[in-house]
C-alpha cells in the first residue's frame, strides 16, 4: 500500500529528527500507525495471523531502524564515534554516523525505546486474538466434527486432538517456556494444523464462509485491542497520578531530578487532594529539564527550591522520598533514567530514602540490559560542555600523536540497577522491581524480543 | 610428612634452581666479592621472593617425589655451601656480609624475621670502627638499606630494619658523653630484642585467652607462630576447643600446623582452600598471623587470607589477627596490586603447557574493614589504633 | 577599618570580593599577605600595649573580610596560629622587633605550612600512580593539579578524568591547564560521573577542610562523586594539608555549610534559552539553594594525603593532636 508507506516513512522521519516529544506521543503515534498498517492490511485467507505479524514486523523493523537506542551492532561504533567533538558545525561526527543529522531540537526523543515495545505489543495482541479465535474455532469445529464424522474419526489419518488438548498446546506457545510444559508433547505446528487440518475435515463451503468470517474478525479484534491499547496510552498519566495520594503525605520533602511529565501530573494530583509538601528538584544539567518542572510546579502552587545536581548528596539526608519518572524500564527491573539518576539512586540508598520510579506500562522493555551504560546510552553533543572556541585546538585529530588530547563526554542516560529501587507505580498499580518479569511475559510474547523478519 | 632442617632444604632448593638452568646465579653470587658496590647488590634470583621461600622451608612440607630430587642431587654437602658463603664473606666489603648474616640468622625457624635483620644490625655495630654516632648512623643506615634491598617483599625485615634505625637516631641525639657506652648499649637494646620478641609472643597469647571460650571452634589459615604459641596456651589452660585449619597451598601449611596441634591433643580438622565459605556457619571465629600490618590498619598475609575475611566479615564471624608491634608497616596499599610483587613458584604436581600462566603471588592485602581486633604485644587494638602508633613513632 | 580597606582594596579584599579568589590555599596566602602589609605598616598609638592593641586590630580586619564573604576553615586556622603568635609575643620585645618576628612567622607559616607541605603531598601522591591509570578528579584543587603535572613531568603516562558542575564550572580552568601542558583529559559534567567510573582507576579529590571524626568538608558535590567511586570499587584520595584540618566535627551538610548566590542557578551562561527561572524572586513558592560546601563520610575515603605522609581518615585527630603539641596552637 503506498499509502501506509507513506504514512510509515513520514514517522520514521519525524523519529530520525527527534520532532516528537516525550515517550507517551510517541507511544501514541506508533499504535496509531500499526493501526493504520494493520487496517490497510490484505490479508489472505490461511494463516491471516501469520501475514498480519510479517506485516508488522516490517514495518517495526524500519520504526526500530530509526531509533538509536535500539539498532544491534552499530551501538558501541556509534557511542564511540559520538564523543567526537564536532569541527566547525559539521565534518567528522556526521561522516562517522553516516550522515545522520542530529539537530539540537528543544523538545527531546524519549521514544526510542517506547517504539520498539509498542510494536511488540502489538505483535502480541495479534497472536493472542488469533489464539482466542482459535480456541473458539476449534471448540466450535470440533463440536461439528464430532456430530458429523463420529463414524470414521481417523479417516484422514490424523488424530483428532480434543478441542482442550489444543488450546492448551496452542496456548503453551503463545507463552514463554515454562516448567508445566516441559514435558508436554508440542508439536510447534500445533497452532497452525488445527487451521488447515479442520479445513480438511469438514465441508468446504462452510469452511469458506467460516474462514472469511474468522479474518474480519481477526482483524476486527485486533484493531479493538490497539484501540484498547491508544486508550490506555493515553490516560496513563492519570491512572498513575491516581495513585499518589497513598504515597506523599503531610509535610513531606520529596526530591526529583529533570523532569517529567508523570512526575508533574502525580505532584499536582496529590496537591490537589490538599496534601501540602515541598519539592526539591535537581536542574538536570546539562538539559536543565529541572528549571521546565520547577516553572510548572510553581504556577500550580507547590513549594519548590531548585538545586544543582552536585548539591543532591548534600540535601538527601533531609528528603523522605525520590520520585522520578524513567526512560525505560528492563526486564530485570532496572532502568534507563536521565543522566544523574544513579547517583540520585545511590544516595538515597544511603540515607534510607524510598527511591520510586513512575513508569507507563508502554515504557515497559523485554529487553535484558547488558552493558547498558553504553548499549543503551546516547552522547549528545559536547558543545553543552564546553564552549568549542577555547579548546579548537586540543580536539584536533590531527595534530601530534593523531589522538586529540580532550574527550567530552555527555551521555544523555544513565542506567539504575533494580536493587536501587524501592517502588515501580505503574498504571496497573505499586510493583517490586523484581516482579517485572511477570508484567512482562503478559504483555509481550517470547517470539518477538528480536523483531526481525525471518528469512524466508 | 617429612620434616627436613631449614637450612638444607634451602639449599637443595638453590641447588634445584641451578639444575633448572640458571648458571648465572650462581656466578653472580661468586663474582660479586670483586665488584661489591653496595648498593647494586642483587638477590640471585629476583623473581622469587626469599621471604617466602624462607617461610616456605620454615613451615612447609617437603613431599615425597621433592625429597626424592633432592636425594638425587646428593653430592652436594650441604656444610660446603656455608664454608663457601662464609670464605668469601672474609674476603668481601661489609655490605655483603651483613646480608649473609641475615641469612644465617633467617635460617632458623624459630626466629622472627625481625630479629634476624637486628641481630645482623647488631653484627655490623659490633664490627664497625667508627669513633663518633653520626659515622656508626651512617654505617647503619648503609646496612639496612642494603638488607631491605636485598628483599623487598618481607616487610617485617623492612620494618625491623626502620625501628632499629629510629631507635638509634632517638639514642644519638640523647648525646651520651661517651661513646662506647651509647654503642654498647645499643648492642645490648639488639641483642634483647630477641627477647622482646619472644616476650610478645607470650603476652599475645595471653591476651587473646578471653577470646577463646569453651567449645568454640576456631578458624586457621597459615603458618603463624604467634598462633600457634596462642593455641598452646589455650589448650594448656585446659580450654575445650577445636580447630579448622585450612590446607594453605601451595606451602602447605596446614599440613604442618595440624600436626602441631595433633602433638597438643587439640582436636584439628582440615579443610581445602575451597572449602573455607562451606565450613564457616560452624565457625565461631578466625586467627591468622601477619606478615605485616599497614598503616591503614589492614594485614598483607599469606595468599587467601582476604578471601577468609570477607566470606567471614558476610557471615558476620570475627577476625582477629595476632602480629607483633614490630611488623607495623609505613606502606598503605590501595588495592591488591599495590604492593611490591612477592612471586612464588608453584609445583602443581603435572606438567603444564608453556601457554598457560599462573598466578604464583605469594600473599594479599586484608582492608582493615574485615579484621576485628589485632592482639599485639601493646595491647589489644583496632585496626584503627595502627595508625596512631607509626605516626608517633615515627613523627 | 580605614586602612585595612586600604590594604585590602589594594590587594586581595576586593579580588576577594569579586570572587576572584578561590581554593582554600589561595585564600590563606591573600589574606596573610595583607596581614603582612598591615603589620609593617603597624605602629603602636601611644598608652596602648602592643599585643592587645595588634589583636583588635586583627579582628577588626577579620570581621571585614567576613563581611565580604565568610571564612573558609584554613583561613580561620591561620588567624588562629596568627594570633596565638602575638599573644606569645615576649613582652620585651621592641615594636620592630615585634614586627619583625611575627612577619617572619607568617612567613614561616606560609613556606612550611602551605608550599612545602604541597611538595610533600605531591611525593607521596605520585607514588600512587602508576602507568596507564586513568585518574578522576572534580572541581578545580591546586594539590591534585600539582600532583597532575608533577607525575607528567616526571614522565608517568596515564589520563585524567576532569568532572566539573554548575554553577562555578571550575574544571574549565583546571581542564586548561592540563591541556596546555600535554596531559589527555575527558571532560564531563557530574551527573556523567557513573558513566565514566568504570574506566577509573583513582580518584584525587582536593579538600577545604578534613574535620575530627574524619569526614570531608569540601566543594558541593565531592560527596557524590566519592559515593559513585566507592560503588565502583575505585580508591578515593584526598588531597589535604595538615594546616585546614579542624577539630570539630560534622555529621551532614546542612549544620553548617555557605550559600553561594542564587542567580549563579537561574542564569546558565551561554545559553541563552533556558530562561525559565528568570523571575524567580518574583515568586514565592520558588527558591534557589545555592549550596557551597558538602561533607563526605569517612567510610568513602581511602586515603587522606597530608605532609604527614599518608594517613587512614581514622587518624584525622591523631594528627590534630600531635600537630597541637607542635605548634602549640589553641
Amino acid at each position: 500500500m503506498p499509502d501506509t508507506h507513506a504514512l510509515v516513512n513520514e514517522f520514521v522521519i519525524k523519529l530520525k529528527k527527534r520532532k516528537v516529544e516525550g515517550s507517551k506521543a510517541t507511544a501514541k503515534l506508533t499504535a496509531e500507525l500499526l493501526r493504520s498498517v494493520i487496517s490497510q492490511q490484505r490479508i489472505p485467507h490461511t494463516n491471516q495471523a501469520v501475514a498480519l505479524i510479517d506485516a508488522i514486523k516490517s514495518v517495526g523493523e524500519q520504526l526500530i531502524a530509526a531509533n538509536p537506542v535500539e539498532r544491534d551492532g552499530d551501538k558501541v561504533t556509534a557511542a564511540k564515534v559520538q564523543g567526537f567533538m564536532r569541527t566547525g558545525g559539521v565534518g567528522l561526527w556526521e561522516e562517522a554516523t553516516g550522515g545522520r543529522e542530529k539537530e539540537r531540537e528543544d523538545g527531546d526523543s524519549f521514544g526510542e525505546l517506547a517504539v520498539g515495545n509498542i510494536v511488540r505489543r502489538v505483535l502480541h495482541i495479534i497472536r493472542e486474538e488469533d489464539l482466542s479465535l482459535t480456541t473458539a474455532a476449534i471448540g466450535g469445529l470440533s463440536l461439528s466434527a464430532v456430530s458429523d464424522d463420529e463414524d470414521d474419526v481417523e479417516q484422514d489419518g490424523h488424530p483428532v486432538l480434543s478441542a482442550a488438548a489444543v488450546a492448551a498446546a496452542a496456548r503453551s506457545t503463545l507463552r514463554p517456556p515454562s516448567l508445566q510444559t516441559l514435558l508436554e508433547d508440542l508439536p510447534h505446528s500445533a497452532a497452525a494444523p488445527p487451521t488447515s487440518s479442520s479445513g480438511g475435515d469438514s465441508d468446504g463451503k462452510s469452511k469458506s464462509a467460516d474462514k472469511s468470517s474468522r479474518s474480519r474478525k481477526l482483524k476486527h479484534n485486533v484493531i479493538e485491542a490497539v484501540n484498547e491499547l491508544i486508550q490506555d496510552i493515553a490516560t496513563c498519566h492519570e491512572q498513575i497520578a491516581e495513585q499518589a495520594v497513598e504515597h506523599i503525605h503531610q509535610n513531606e520533602v520529596i526530591l526529583t531530578l529533570g523532569s517529567s511529565i508523570t512526575v508533574i501530573e502525580f505532584l499536582c494530583a496529590a496537591k490537589e487532594k490538599k496534601r501540602s509538601f515541598r519539592v526539591f528538584v535537581a536542574e538536570g544539567a546539562p538539559r536543565y529539564q529541572g528549571h521546565v518542572l520547577a516553572k510548572e510546579l510553581v504556577a500550580r502552587g507547590l513549594q519548590t527550591t531548585v538545586i544543582t545536581d552536585s548539591a543532591v548528596f548534600a540535601m538527601i539526608s533531609r528528603v523522605n522520598m525520590v520520585i522520578v519518572g524513567a526512560h525505560a524500564v528492563m526486564a530485570n527491573g532496572g532502568i534507563i533514567a536521565p543522566v544523574g539518576l544513579n547517583m540520585v539512586a545511590l544516595a538515597a540508598q544511603r540515607h534510607a530514602v524510598p527511591f520510586v520510579v513512575l513508569a507507563g506500562i508502554h515504557k515497559l522493555c523485554p529487553l535484558y540490559p547488558h552493558n547498558p551504560e553504553v548499549l543503551l546510552n546516547e552522547l549528545k553533543s559536547p558543545s553543552e560542555l564546553l564552549d568549542f572556541g577555547e579548546f579548537s585546538d586540543c580536539l584536533d585529530f590531527g595534530s601530534g600523536t593523531g589522538y586529540p588530547l580532550l574527550h567530552v563526554v555527555n551521555p544523555a542516560f544513565d542506567y539504575v540497577p533494580p536493587k536501587l529501587v524501592s517502588l515501580f507505580i505503574t498504571d496497573t498499580g505499586g510493583h517490586n522491581a523484581s516482579y517485572m518479569y511477570r508484567l512482562i511475559a503478559d504483555y509481550y510474547s517470547a517470539d518477538d524480543f528480536v523483531v526481525q523478519r525471518r528469512p524466508s | 610428612m617429612w620434616y627436613r632442617s631449614a637450612s638444607f632444604i634451602l639449599d637443595k632448593q638453590q641447588e634445584e634452581n641451578d639444575a633448572e638452568g640458571k648458571p648465572e646465579s650462581r656466578l653472580l653470587s661468586t663474582a660479586s666479592p670483586s665488584s661489591s658496590m653496595a648498593d647494586t647488590l642483587q638477590n640471585p634470583n629476583p623473581q622469587i621472593s626469599a621471604y617466602y621461600q624462607t617461610r616456605a622451608a620454615h613451615h612447609g612440607v617437603v613431599t615425597t617425589d621433592w625429597l626424592a630430587q633432592a636425594q638425587a642431587a646428593v653430592g652436594r654437602d650441604p656444610d660446603d655451601g656455608v664454608s663457601e658463603i662464609s670464605i668469601i664473606s672474609t674476603d668481601s666489603g661489609k655490605q655483603l656480609s651483613v646480608i649473609d648474616e641475615f641469612n644465617n640468622w633467617r635460617k632458623q625457624p624459630d626466629l622472627a624475621e625481625a630479629v634476624a635483620a637486628i641481630r645482623a644490625l647488631a653484627w655490623v655495630i659490633r664490627s664497625s670502627e667508627a669513633t663518633t654516632m653520626m659515622e656508626l648512623e651512617i654505617e647503619l643506615k648503609k646496612a639496612s638499606d642494603s638488607l631491605k634491598s636485598w628483599d623487598t617483599t618481607s616487610i617485617s625485615l623492612t620494618a625491623g630494619c626502620d625501628l632499629f634505625m629510629r631507635y638509634v637516631t632517638r639514642t644519638s641525639a640523647l648525646e651520651y658523653e661517651d661513646f662506647n657506652s651509647a654503642k654498647s648499649r645499643l648492642l645490648e637494646r639488639a641483642e634483647k630484642f630477641g627477647e622482646i620478641s619472644y616476650k610478645a609472643r607470650k603476652i599475645i597469647a595471653m591476651l587473646s585467652q578471653d577470646f577463646i571460650f569453651d567449645g568454640c571452634t576456631i578458624l586457621v589459615h597459615g603458618f603463624s607462630r604467634v598462633v600457634l604459641e596462642v593455641l598452646k596456651t589455650a589448650s594448656q589452660s585446659r580450654k575445650l576447643f577445636r580447630v579448622l585449619c585450612t590446607e594453605g597451598r601451595p606451602d602447605r601449611t596446614g599440613l604442618r600446623l595440624s600436626n602441631e596441634l595433633a602433638k597438643l591433643d587439640v582436636p584439628v580438622k582440615l579443610l581445602i582452600d575451597s572449602a573455607v565459605a562451606y565450613s564457616m556457619d560452624e565457625v565461631d571465629m578466625i586467627f591468622v598471623g601477619a606478615d605485616g600490618v599497614v598503616e591503614s590498619g589492614g594485614i598483607i598475609n599469606m595468599m587467601g587470607t582476604y578471601q577468609i575475611a570477607l566470606v567471614a566479615k558476610s557471615m558476620n564471624k570475627p577476625v582477629y589477627v595476632a602480629a607483633e608491634s614490630y611488623k607495623f608497616a609505613r606502606l598503605y596499599p590501595l588495592d591488591q596490586k599495590d604492593m611490591v610483587p612477592a612471586l612464588r613458584p608453584i609445583d602443581f604436581g603435572v606438567p603444564i603447557p608453556s601457554k598457560v600462566e599462573v598466578e604464583t603471588s605469594a600473599r594479599d592485602y586484608t582492608p582493615p574493614q574485615y579484621l576485628t581486633l589485632l592482639f599485639t604485644d601493646l595491647g589489644v587494638l583496632t585496626p584503627s589504633v595502627v595508625s596512631d602508633e607509626l605516626i608517633q613513632l615515627y613523627l | 577599618m580605614l586602612t585595612m580597606a586600604l590594604y585590602i582594596s589594594n590587594q586581595a579584599g576586593l579580588r576577594y570580593l569579586a570572587g576572584d579568589i578561590s581554593g582554600g590555599n589561595a585564600r590563606c596566602i591573600a589574606m596573610l599577605e595583607a596581614f603582612q602589609e598591615s603589620i609593617k605598616d603597624y605602629s603602636t598609638p601611644p598608652e596602648k600595649a602592643l599585643i592587645r592593641d595588634l589583636t583588635a586590630k586583627i579582628n577588626c580586619y577579620v570581621s571585614f573580610l567576613i563581611e565580604c564573604r565568610p571564612l573558609s576553615i584554613s583561613m580561620g586556622n591561620a588567624i588562629r596560629f596568627l594570633k596565638t603568635r602575638i599573644v606569645k609575643l615576649p613582652l620585651t620585645l621592641s615594636e620592630s622587633e615585634a614586627k619583625a618576628t611575627l612577619l617572619s612567622d607568617i612567613d614561616r607559616f606560609i613556606n612550611e605550612k602551605i608550599i612545602l607541605a604541597d611538595k610533600v603531598i605531591v611525593r607521596h601522591a605520585v607514588t600512587k600512580i602508576r602507568d596507564g591509570d586513568v585518574l578522576l578528579t572534580y572541581g578545580s584543587s591546586s594539590a591534585v593539579e600539582m600532583i597532575c603535572l608533577h607525575a607528567h613531568d616526571i614522565g608517568k603516562q596515564f589520563r585524567v578524568v576532569v568532572v566539573d558542575s554548575r554553577p562555578k564550572l571550575e574544571g574549565r580552568l583546571l581542564l586548561h591547564r592540563l591541556v596546555r601542558k600535554g596531559i589527555t583529559c575527558t571532560y564531563t559534567h557530574i551527573n556523567a560521573v557513573s558513566y565514566i567510573m568504570h574506566e577509573v582507576n583513582r580518584v584525587f579529590l582536593g579538600a577545604s577542610s578534613v574535620l575530627s571524626n574524619g569526614t570531608v568538608y569540601s566543594r558541593v558535590g565531592t560527596a557524590c562523586v566519592a559515593m559513585v567511586a566507592h560503588q565502583f570499587h575505585v580508591p578515593v584520595l584526598i588531597c589535604c594539608e595538615a594546616y585546614k584540618f579542624y577539630e570539630r566535627v560534622q555529621l551532614d551538610s546542612i549544620c553548617s555549610n555557605e550559600l553561594g548566590d542564587p542567580d549563579a542557578i537561574s542564569k546558565v551562561p551561554g545559553r541563552k534559552e533556558i530562561n525559565y527561572l528568570d523571575d524567580w524572586a518574583n515568586r514565592e513558592n520558588l527558591q534557589l539553594l545555592n549550596l557551597i560546601y558538602d561533607a563526605t563520610p569517612s567510610d568513602y575515603v581511602s586515603m587522606i594525603i597530608t605532609d604527614y605522609g599518608m594517613i587512614p581518615p581514622t587518624s584525622v585527630p591523631v594528627i590534630v593532636r600531635e600537630y597541637r603539641k607542635e605548634h602549640l596552637w589553641i
